[in-house]
């Protein structure tokens, strides 16, 4: 009896201990801060939510922040880099091999990303049609965006594509369905430029299929931003007719107009500073501090230096300023640039004055000039909104479109509407044919946008033309031939030695 | 599943059909040296546990189930007996002293096996080997003292990590590390926190519990240990309780102090002083305004020297301020420890408390370990027995950040220029102006160094703090029952614990908070790991010389693991250093990680009359890391033995006791790739404008599985004069296939790497251990322990079509080597640095393709030797340890040798330092800059200058005991009291520049190991 009830114990625990699961089971395990592949995106709100990680990415300092506001200008004549820095982006004043944008690896996870969610959409069963169209849109319209800042980096312009060199012209490559993994031995090669142009149009006309009306606008993709795209799409193919039609077409829907400037720091407030700006068309904001983006990779951080003695001695009030907040400082105004600025201000351009959109101070011996567009918001350092479109751009797209179809009052219509809100609204256009109301229009565009958007790098770059370093005797530095090798951007090594059928750009 | 309950079933209720017949067998048992009679001698029925000790008198009683049975008597320190009981009803056993162990038990994966009949390759450690070590950590407690085990560690710190490599790396990216099994319940080694600059979770462990530490080695042994075997396996069991009339209590109180073993060789203030004028007049020359603004502005200004007459620095002016010094001190070990063993026939137990306590040679750095178990055993019923074994382990360590930061003692004591003062009222002496200085108005800034920032190590020494305690438990209960005289089932449950608790606080008033206004970051980690193992052993023996054992077992284990943590700055005053003080909280983490491993098990022992043996063993095992496709898999290995001595040719041959030949070849695997590597992944924790996202965040690898490891292992054991000499030669070949790789992936995928099983290695080694009792007098005794391993290792393939992966891993070299530029010292002529290049001509700048593979960075050979003495109550043991054929980059030296900032340099950069042509010498003429003619690459720049070779012998441990006689002890009714001192890393042989070769990685900031001298009292009663 006493055996049998030792006996009764023990194969009641054993039994207990095995019987509850199946082998199978009991190693199946899963990761609590992820999601299998599988289930992930098998519903809308997965899906969703795998949208709105794309859009994450939209904001990332390291794609719309540092590199698209800051290298181009520093590539171009723009901008420099202070003596004393932290050593970020130190070569792309003097355009040295391999320093340029960093978009490449960055670029191309977002677009596996735009993949999977294009691949799942369709499979979810019982959604609402509606929902799917918005999801479908709004990820074709990422996509094409992200084609188009691969071509304008890594591909020579589209209206500058004749051969230098055999083998050219070389696109990116094109990937429009998901990496599937462990079975893909083979990876594709480099399209041309223009099968590259029809897949940023297709995916964009795509968009406009299936997107309705201007949800979540100037936030995310909708029918106005997706057109707005389009007109610059069409400018960099020199297609004048239909960027001027979509840039005049945005112009007349947008729901925003431009901002009547006549005191500078309002200017700044209402354009930039204000959530969302005034004159947004495609914007990129942050919830909180905790989704603002790293100090070495945001513009507030790389181009503003500022303490609370410069504005005090200067007598500046700037409510939005957090300025007790020490940034890098690194990347500064050229000597070239200020100079025009200074023109512009005396003409009583609000968009040159000094201590409006851009300031000095003393960095270490050294007198800088920052720029005051990016700073912080509500206090919190690296926290600003900040803009991928705006109206202003329209109009240019829309001068320049006339202008080079001709039609040179049309152009001077639209320019004179820009200056006439920025302060200089007496000041006549003297330039009477295309080629130097071009001329007046790309160095206005400098005045206009420095510091956003790298507008003067590509605009010189998609026109053919050579890229000057600056001013005689303050910061020349030999200008770039359009032919240079440097132009196009170097596509990184990791690429090209995993995948054998990728050609390098000619000359790196 | 089911079935194999039911299968279960049927055996243990057929087992209660048999009636069994008991026999009674009694006896004395006396030792054979002095006829006195053994008490607390092990008595058991061989294949059972039916068991008995002998009384106070040496008898014993003991029921047997028939005839057939086996009577083994064991006692520590005696050889082991065995009788066939046949007809005898009074057995009488005189045991003789056990010489070399050759008859000791090993335990191997769910079993025992005496060492004799092995056909596995095991290396053992026992517990008198660990009595008394000045160590704190059991992996440091086995260095060098068992053949085919490496011990290294990166740094000497108290409860610090300490690799265990059984038979060289062979995982590029895995593991290379065994798996412990702590009374059969696999446990956490590594650590679970990361800020300290050193951990364990092993260090809690209190190894003097420990009875006996088996690492199996080859297939044979490990591969019943499955997707986790391929690594090696640490068998470690605990002690247990003995029955005896009276419980014994055994005090241990020990103290030590320990030194810095070495410091860097680093110059004085005078030396400094004369080398940093020297990089200037070398390169302006003497007269130049900008050699002149630094001999007057700063060197002068600076207290540094006076300036003569002749406008040049007078050196012997130079003052000397120890900054190194002030970074260590005479550390101090204090170790209590109270054990007690006793009990009944039926109830057994063993119970210690432990309490370490080592305040480090480096300041800051502490460790504190207490340390409690409790063994127990009770013999239910004849057939059912339980034991239970508990343990509670605390650990505290105190440490500073690790190098890289002005903060850490080691890193800033070595850097700052001698001609600095360290404190305040040197500074005031000096009369130099001084900037910096804390409440108490005490130290010294060196502003030359680190500008405005007052960064003084001493002062953040004395301010911040970094703190990790961690507590292990391990638990196990088992039930054995005796199914048949033959058949025995066991069950056992365990749990292990671990639990680590970090705070780091870098204070306000110190350089790393300062920015913040005080930084705290809090973490907490848990992991536990719940196993449960079932096993059926099996022994029977047929015709007298048919023997037949084996276990078949089925196991499963999960792990989860728990972290959270959080960042909080800004402190209103630096005593409130809580987060709940904190004004803001930056960020905080927390997520959990499970995994789990099944599998069924079988291992299978044929003896045919003693001569012959064959194992074999198999697992099928699944593992939760891998792909659906590939999670089972199947790990089989064999292995045979020929005891030749036992053969009627070698009948004449009377000195050879044992002489075995035998060979086994198996395989076993590595799970060690990330928790769910092989599950395609979607991430949150991203958020745009307020949504939650996700995004993707790991490729799916349905194929991904264990890298598996082959071993082909042929051993000679011989054991030969009377079991005076003892000796072990093993070869091996081990390969490790399916290497899990990351395999880049073009980024146009949208992914940058995927986890892949590529490449395979090749380890092959030979192992020798030799024992021998050189002298045996009545008086006097002499043995020798000698132990040697050269292992190398080769990468035979990478992934498919690449022979380079990155400059440290190339098809055909080591797994750690090196392609590194080739530092051919000075030119004679002009003190210039000089390369080689690819074709082995001189180049002042070489370029990438000039370098060439130099490693490896694991030690190739290394080995031990140990002497032991015992004349009357005196003993003495020596033991020396050995390793080499590899090289260690001195990064920390690149800060000195020839560093072109203001840094304190190596004494040779001083002494050997070019002077003038024809100096023949491996150190540049200083440069200010380093701006020597022409395009010369910078001599502190990565090359060979820095990568040295590391043999050395090492004085490892020396300790003399004295037992005082019982005579005198029984008066005061002790059973026995020892005296004794030890002393550890006392002398070391070496060609290595730097403080310490025995350390191996980087040694940027590492802790020193210490010299230590240990006395202590051992008391029975």
């Amino acid at each position: 009896m006493q055996t049998n009830k030792y006996l009764l114990s023990l194969i009641l625990i054993t039994g207990l201990l095995f019987g509850a699961t199946s082998c199978e089971d009991f190693v199946e395990r899963h990761p609590r801060d992820s999601i299998a592949d599988e289930e992930a995106l098998t519903s809308l709100e997965g899906v969703e939510s795998a949208l709105t990680g794309l859009y994450d990415r939209l904001s990332a300092g390291t794609y719309n922040q540092r590199e698209m506001n800051l290298a181009g200008e520093l590539l171009a004549d723009q901008m420099d880099i202070a003596e004393s820095n932290a050593g970020r982006m130190i070569a792309h004043p003097t355009n040295e091999e391999g320093a340029g944008f960093d978009l490449w690896t960055r670029l191309y996870d977002d677009i596996n990303r735009a993949n999977m969610i294009l691949h799942h959409v369709d499979e979810i069963e019982d959604a609402p049609g509606q929902e799917v169209n918005q999801i479908k849109g709004e990820t074709y319209a990422f996509r094409g965006h992200l084609y188009f800042d691969l071509l304008r980096v890594y591909a020579r312009p589209y209206m500058y594509q004749e051969p230098l060199v055999a083998g050219e012209p070389l696109g990116v490559i094109y990937k429009t369905e998901p990496f599937v993994g462990i079975d893909e031995r083979t990876f594709e090669e480099r399209g041309t430029i223009e099968e590259g142009y029809n897949l940023v149009l297709d995916d964009l006309y795509r968009a406009l299929d299936y997107l309705e009306g201007d949800e979540g606008f100037p936030y995310g993709f909708n029918e106005v931003s997706v057109k707005a795209n389009l007109a610059r799409v069409y400018l960099y193919m020199g297609n004048w007719s239909e960027a001027a039609d979509y840039a005049e077409e945005v112009i007349a829907t947008a729901d925003v107009e431009l901002v009547d400037a006549e005191d500078g720091i309002d200017y700044i407030e209402r354009v930039f500073a204000s959530t969302p700006g005034e004159e947004s068309i495609l914007e990129v904001g942050f919830a909180d501090e905790a989704e603002a983006p790293f100090m070495n990779t945001c513009v507030a951080g790389m181009a503003t230096y500022y303490d609370e003695e410069v504005f005090e001695d200067k007598g500046i009030e700037m409510p939005h300023i957090q300025t007790d907040y020490e940034a890098y400082g690194d990347v500064i105004l050229r000597q070239d640039l200020i100079n025009l600025l200074r023109e512009y201000e005396n003409k009583g351009d609000v968009r040159g004055m000094e201590n409006q959109t851009w300031y000095q101070r003393d960095k270490g011996g050294q007198m800088c000039a920052f720029q005051v567009k990016y700073h912080s918001h509500e206090g919190v350092p690296n926290w600003d909104d900040y803009i991928l479109i705006r109206l202003t751009e329209m109009y240019f797209i829309a001068a320049e479109a006339h202008a080079e179809m001709g039609d040179i009052p049309a152009a001077k219509d639209l320019l004179m509407t820009v200056r006439e809100h920025r302060g200089i609204g007496d000041e006549e256009i003297e330039a009477n044919n295309t080629e130097d109301f071009i001329d007046l229009l790309l160095t206005e565009k400098r005045v206009e946008f420095f510091s956003e958007m790298s507008h003067r790098w590509f605009d010189l770059r998609r026109r053919g033309m050579d890229i000057p370093k600056g001013v005689e005797d303050d910061d020349a530095g030999t200008p770039l031939d359009f032919e240079d090798y440097r132009v196009v951007e170097r596509i990184p090594e990791a690429e090209i030695s995993a995948n054998e059928n990728c050609v390098q750009n000619p000359g790196y | 599943m089911e079935r194999k309950i039911f299968t279960l079933l049927l055996l243990i209720i057929f087992s209660f059909s048999t009636a069994i017949a008991q026999i009674t067998v009694t006896g004395t048992v006396t030792s054979a040296e002095d006829e006195e009679p053994i008490p607390g001698v092990t008595v058991t029925v061989a294949g059972t546990e039916i068991g008995t000790v002998t009384d106070v008198d040496g008898s014993y009683s003991i029921e047997v189930p028939d005839e057939d049975a086996i009577l083994e008597f064991t006692f520590v320190g005696k050889q082991a007996e065995e009788v066939i009981v046949g007809d005898q009803r009074t057995i009488d056993i005189e045991m003789e002293p056990d010489v070399v162990g050759l008859d000791e038990v090993v335990v191997t994966g769910y079993g025992v096996q005496r060492r004799r009949d092995l056909t596995g390759s095991v290396s053992s450690v026992r517990s008198s080997e660990l009595e008394g070590m000045p160590v704190e950590s059991v992996q440091r407690a086995i260095q060098g003292r068992a053949a085919g085990v490496q011990v290294t560690a990166a740094d000497g710190v108290p409860g610090g990590d300490v690799s265990v490599i059984v038979r060289g790396m062979g995982s590029i990216d895995g593991a290379n590390r065994p798996i412990w099994i702590v009374d059969g319940v696999e446990v956490e080694t590594g650590r679970l926190g990361y800020r300290s600059p050193s951990e364990s979770i092993l260090a809690s462990l209190d190894f003097e519990d420990i009875e006996s530490i088996d690492i199996l080695k080859d297939a044979a042994a490990t591969a019943i240990y499955g997707a986790r075997g391929a690594r090696g396996v640490v068998v470690v069991e605990t002690k247990r309780g003995e029955a005896a009339e009276e419980t014994d209590f055994s005090l241990d109180l020990r103290r030590g102090i320990t030194e810095p073993l070495g410091m860097s060789p680093m110059m004085d203030g005078p030396q400094w002083a004369q080398w940093h004028y020297e990089l200037y007049e070398n390169r302006y020359g003497a007269d130049h305004p900008t050699t002149q603004m630094v001999v007057n502005d700063i060197g002068a200004e600076r207290g540094w020297y006076e300036v003569g007459p002749d406008g040049r620095p007078d050196f012997t002016t130079t003052p000397h301020y120890n900054w190194q010094e002030e970074a260590f001190r005479t550390g101090n070990v204090y170790e209590a420890r109270l054990e007690a063993r006793g009990g009944d026939e039926r109830t057994r137990f063993y119970t210690s408390l432990s309490h370490n306590m080592t305040e480090g040679h480096v300041i800051n750095y502490d460790f504190a370990r207490s340390s409690f178990r409790m063994n127990l055993d009770h013999q239910a019923h004849e057939r059912l027995s339980f034991d239970a074994q508990v343990s509670a382990n605390l650990t505290d360590q105190s440490s500073t950040r690790l190098g890289g930061a002005f903060s850490s003692p080691i890193v800033a004591g070595a850097d700052i220029p001698p001609v600095e003062p360290i404190y305040t009222h040197q500074a005031e002496e000096a009369g130099v102006a001084h900037i910096g200085r804390d409440q108490d108005g005490y130290f010294n800034a060196p502003r030359s160094v680190y500008g405005s920032i007052p960064s003084h190590y001493l002062y953040s020494a004395k301010h911040d703090h970094n703190l990790v305690r961690n507590l292990k438990t391990i638990l196990n209960l088992s039930a054995t029952y005796n199914l048949t005289e033959n058949l025995t089932f066991r069950s056992t449950f365990g749990i292990d614990y671990n639990h680590t608790d970090e705070e780091q606080w870098y204070d306000p008033r110190a350089s790393d908070g300062m920015g913040d206004d005080g930084v705290l970051r809090d973490y907490e980690h848990t992991a536990y790991a719940i196993q449960t193992t079932q096993t059926l052993t099996f022994n029977q023996i047929f015709g007298d010389v048919h023997e037949i054992d084996g276990v078949a077992g089925f196991e499963t284990w999960e792990r989860i693991r728990r972290e959270t943590s959080v960042r909080g700055v800004n402190f209103p005053n630096p005593q409130m250093n809580v987060i709940n003080a904190a004004a803001s909280v930056e960020w905080w983490a927390g997520n959990e990680w499970e995994m789990a491993t099944m599998g069924a098990f079988s291992r299978l022992n044929y003896t045919y009359d003693d001569r012959y043996l064959l194992t074999l063993t198999g697992r099928y095992d699944a593992s939760s890391r891998f792909g659906a496709e590939n999670r089972w898999g199947f790990f089989p290995a064999a292995a045979i033995g020929w005891r030749i001595s036992d053969e009627a040719f070698m009948a004449g041959v009377d000195q050879v006791d044992n002489l075995m030949v035998r060979l086994s070849y198996g395989t076993a695997g590595s799970d060690a790739a990330d928790t769910y590597a092989a599950l395609g992944l979607w991430s949150g924790g991203v958020s745009f404008m307020g949504d939650p996202g996700i995004y993707p965040s790991q490729l799916p690898n349905l194929y991904l599985t264990w890298e598996e490891s082959r071993t082909l292992n042929l051993a000679i054991n011989l054991g030969a004069f009377d079991g005076r000499m003892h000796m072990d030669l093993e070869l091996f070949n081990r390969w490790t296939e399916e290497l899990l790789l990351d395999r880049p992936l073009p980024h146009s995928t949208g992914w940058t790497t995927m986890t892949e099983n590529v490449g395979e290695t090749l380890n092959q080694g030979i192992e020798l251990s030799l024992n021998t009792v050189n002298i045996e007098r009545e008086n006097f005794r002499w043995t020798t322990d000698f132990n040697f391993t050269v292992v190398e290792n080769e990468i035979l393939s990478l992934l498919p079509g690449e022979e380079f992966f990155d400059d440290r891993t190339k098809v055909g070299r080591a797994i750690d080597d090196r392609n590194i530029p080739i530092y051919a010292g000075v030119n004679p002529a002009d003190g210039r640095p000089m390369y080689y290049d690819k074709d082995n001509n001189i180049t002042y700048n070489p370029v990438y393709e000039d370098r060439d593979w130099r490693g490896p960075e694991q030690p190739t050979r290394y080995g031990g030797i140990t002497n032991e003495f015992h004349l009357g109550d005196f003993s003495a043991s020596i033991f020396f340890q050995y390793s080499g054929g590899n090289r260690r980059f001195m990064n920390m030296g690149r800060y000195h040798f020839c560093w072109p900032a203001t840094a304190n340099q190596y004494e040779r950069v001083f002494t050997d330092r070019w002077q003038e042509p024809g100096d023949v010498t491996e150190v540049p003429k200083p440069m200010s800059a380093n701006v020597y003619p022409g395009a010369v690459r910078d001599p502190s720049e990565y090359s060979t200058a820095l990568f040295e070779r590391v043999d050395y012998i090492r004085l490892k441990e020396v300790s003399f005991s004295y037992r005082i006689p019982q005579t005198f002890t029984q008066r005061y009714g002790l059973e026995d009291m020892r005296l004794f001192l030890r002393g550890g890393n006392l002398l070391t042989w070496t060609d290595y520049s730097e403080a310490d070769p025995e350390l191996t990685g980087d040694d940027f900031g590492t802790y020193p190991q210490g010299r230590t001298i240990t006395f202590g009292i051992s008391t029975d009663f």
